[in-house]
């Protein structure tokens, strides 16, 4: 009927053809799904399972570079890179955190609410100082990470994350920032060293950025404090969650959310510390050879 | 194995890892992590050559490779701490060539090997060390160092390359950040043939940095081609004169060149890849890009063209090996996720694409002497082609009028020939 419809040349006769073989789709769908219904009720736990909804997730192109963390050669590639001392927690996180110069509100608060969700973290405004000048004398320090926010018309919109004293570089779009203020029924902050979700990141590039994203916080969390920060990748996108969880029984879990919240997104992972000139890139985004397909993740 | 073995000299058996199958692998990659990697491209599947043992710290990482000589039956490995490895490809044994390791903090960038003869290796420190070996062809891995036949080059601050010429055996080309590029005759290391001069100042007055990042020398001749670190190509006639006979500034990227390789089969043109992933065929003449070539999502480190075919691999640190047809598509013809970042590359000659040198690669154990006969086969028959257009070379150049200066480039045979 489909077929025979786009030959009619009457709009009006056309378009109650259409109608009517809409009906009896709908009609045809409803039937079924009674019949399946009748069928679970009949037979109980018998029943043949539910189909899966596709979703872009699912129907993911297969990657390659899919880590298998029990792989020897992966192991071994882990264990030689910059964040390896932390893993082997020869190094405690001390975060840098700053900003572009001359930030406004906005960014200001932000970076307030940054220090208070990473422990062992302090917050310097920039003063017009180049990164590049920046990182040694945070070396000198002992600083084991640099955060800088961007902002854009008062909004924060970037993120550079650097792994001191010698790289990776990653630096992100940020998006949605929402401030503890903008959100609503938020719990109080405590000073409890949090846990860390790092949530999906399979592939290589992924597991270095989750690696990287897990080095700022320290080893041994306070699980007195059940405060949880959460990065989760989706798509690429990865969600920043902080919350503090209870467990009603030994199902139920309740969760208060706490900090911040915001959206990140990668656009580059660089060899080194901060060098966008001369630094060699492990992985750049470009978005007309990349994006070609929805179904294509990176992350 | 290793206490049956002869120990000559300073030589050490290592391991005796991989196994025989070998010269299936068209494709030698070595790593940050310090494995050395073969891989069939037409199979898609890879092996480590050495073991996971080998490679503890990082300063086994390799950072270059060569052939010990041009049969390609041993591959020598640089490591980053100074140590040259060799692997015999038939047998399957790796040995440490006994050369002398500077002081620490040095990195070996670059090694090149002369006909089994002698070994040149440049480090970071802008020492380049030429030894001369006496290699023992009954027994595999042997070789033993001449002694007081040592030569140490100091060629400044800062090396970032360092090429050997194969028509002109005793010349060396050397470059580096704040250190021009240098021609080097082995026999006398006290002063360079050749130091080429820095570009004029800009159109602010400004001097020009230099930064060399890769050099080349043209084949059959002892001019050069550089990259730099700030994106530009150019062409050095020490012939003629000391600046650069052309020089190309690549248009709206300034990402240093990390990967340069000169096609075989023209003289004009090369590939070029940067620490952005940008692959492209540039044309000396033209002074313009021809074609850029897709796939990679991290920075290149070094580019190889196959001897004969046009084809040529690529390998970066976004750990992929990608091979491309030079005049085709952009798209690449292969790709091999090779699981640790990779630094340097070899192409194997024996490697076709085509279903007829599948069939080469599937030779057994005992077909490889043929196997590296039909190579050399095939490199005569590169040679007769050459015997045909160097029919132009001998013609007269008709002159209308006495040349004040003699032109270096294109020159006039050579137009005529690319011009057919």
């Amino acid at each position: 009927m489909s077929l025979i419809m786009p030959q009619i040349k009457n709009k009006q006769r056309r378009g109650e053809m259409y109608k009517k073989f809409l009906k009896e789709k709908r009609k045809v769908k409803m039937e079924e799904k009674k019949k399946r219904k009748k069928e679970e009720n009949q037979l109980g736990s018998k029943a043949p399972p539910k189909k899966k909804p596709k979703t872009i997730e699912n129907m993911r192109v297969p990657d390659e570079t899919m880590v298998d963390p029990t792989n020897e050669e992966t192991v071994l590639d882990l264990e030689q890179d910059e964040m390896a001392p932390y893993f082997k927690q020869e190094t405690t996180p001390k975060i840098l955190i700053t900003t572009c110069d001359r930030p406004k509100n906005k960014t200001n608060s932000f970076i307030k609410e940054l220090k208070k969700v990473i422990p062992n973290s302090v917050v310097k405004y920039r003063r017009g100082l180049d990164l590049k000048k920046i990182i040694p004398q945070a070396i000198a320090k002992d600083f084991t990470d640099l955060l800088v926010v961007n902002e854009d018309a008062g909004e924060p919109n970037g993120l550079v994350l650097c792994h001191l004293p010698d790289g990776p570089t990653a630096e992100f779009k940020m998006m949605n920032v929402k401030l503890c203020k903008e959100l609503k029924r938020l719990g109080e902050m405590s000073d409890h060293e949090p846990e860390i979700n790092v949530h999906n990141f399979n592939t290589r590039l992924g597991v270095t950025i989750g690696r990287m994203l897990t080095c700022l916080f320290p080893h041994r969390p306070n699980y007195r404090g059940r405060r949880v920060v959460t990065f989760h990748n989706q798509r690429d996108f990865i969600f920043f969650r902080h919350h503090r969880y209870q467990f009603r029984n030994a199902e139920k879990v309740s969760l208060q959310e706490l900090g911040p919240r915001f959206i990140l997104k990668l656009r580059s992972l660089q060899k080194g510390t901060f060098d966008s000139k001369s630094g060699i890139y492990l992985w750049i985004h470009k978005r007309h050879e990349m994006d070609t397909s929805r179904r294509k993740f990176h992350l | 194995m290793a206490t049956t073995m002869p120990c000559i000299g300073e030589v050490e058996l290592i391991s005796k890892s991989f196994t025989m199958n070998q010269h299936l692998f068209n494709i030698f990659t070595g790593t940050s992590t310090g494995l050395l990697k073969g891989s069939s491209m037409c199979d898609k599947n890879f092996a480590n050559l050495n073991s996971m043992d080998s490679c503890s710290s990082k300063g086994k990482e390799i950072t270059c490779m060569c052939w010990w000589d041009s049969k390609e039956r041993n591959l020598l490995t640089g490591l980053r701490n100074g140590q040259v490895l060799n692997y015999w490809l038939e047998v399957g044994v790796i040995t440490n060539i006994p050369k002398s390791v500077p002081a620490e903090k040095s990195i070996l960038r670059s090694i090149k090997a002369v006909d089994k003869k002698i070994l040149i290796s440049a480090f970071n420190t802008g020492k380049l060390n030429c030894e001369h070996f006496n290699f023992d062809s009954t027994s595999s891995t042997s070789c033993v160092k001449q002694l007081n036949a040592e030569i140490e080059i100091n060629s400044g601050q800062d090396l970032f390359c360092m090429d050997h010429n194969l028509s002109f055996q005793n010349q060396v080309a050397t470059g580096g950040k704040e250190n021009p590029l240098k021609v080097w005759d082995i026999n006398s290391p006290t002063n360079p043939i050749f130091t080429a001069k820095n570009v004029p100042n800009d159109w602010l007055n400004l001097r020009v940095p230099v930064w060399v990042m890769k050099t080349q020398f043209l084949h059959n001749s002892d001019k050069l081609v550089t990259g730099t670190g700030f994106s530009q190509i150019r062409l050095y006639d020490p012939a003629a004169q000391r600046r650069p006979v052309i020089d190309i500034q690549i248009k709206d990227s300034k990402y240093p060149i990390t990967a340069l390789a000169l096609r075989p089969s023209s003289d004009f043109q090369l590939i070029v890849g940067t620490t952005i992933g940008n692959l492209s065929l540039y044309d000396l003449r033209k002074k313009d890009l021809v074609q850029n070539y897709k796939g990679f999502a991290g920075g290149i480190t070094d580019v190889k063209f196959h001897a004969i075919h046009p084809y040529f691999a690529a390998c970066g640190v976004d750990r992929y090996v990608r091979c491309y047809e030079v005049d085709a598509h952009k798209k690449e013809m292969h790709s091999l996720f090779l699981k640790s970042e990779l630094n340097c590359l070899l192409l194997s000659s024996s490697w076709s694409l085509d279903d007829q040198g599948h069939s080469i690669e599937k030779y057994t154990q005992s077909d490889l002497l043929s196997d590296t006969n039909l190579v050399e086969d095939k490199k005569e028959t590169l040679n007769e082609d050459n015997n045909d257009e160097s029919v132009w070379d001998q013609m007269e150049v008709i002159k209308t009028k006495k040349r004040r200066k003699q032109l270096t480039l294109p020159s006039k045979s050579k137009v005529k020939k690319n011009s057919k």
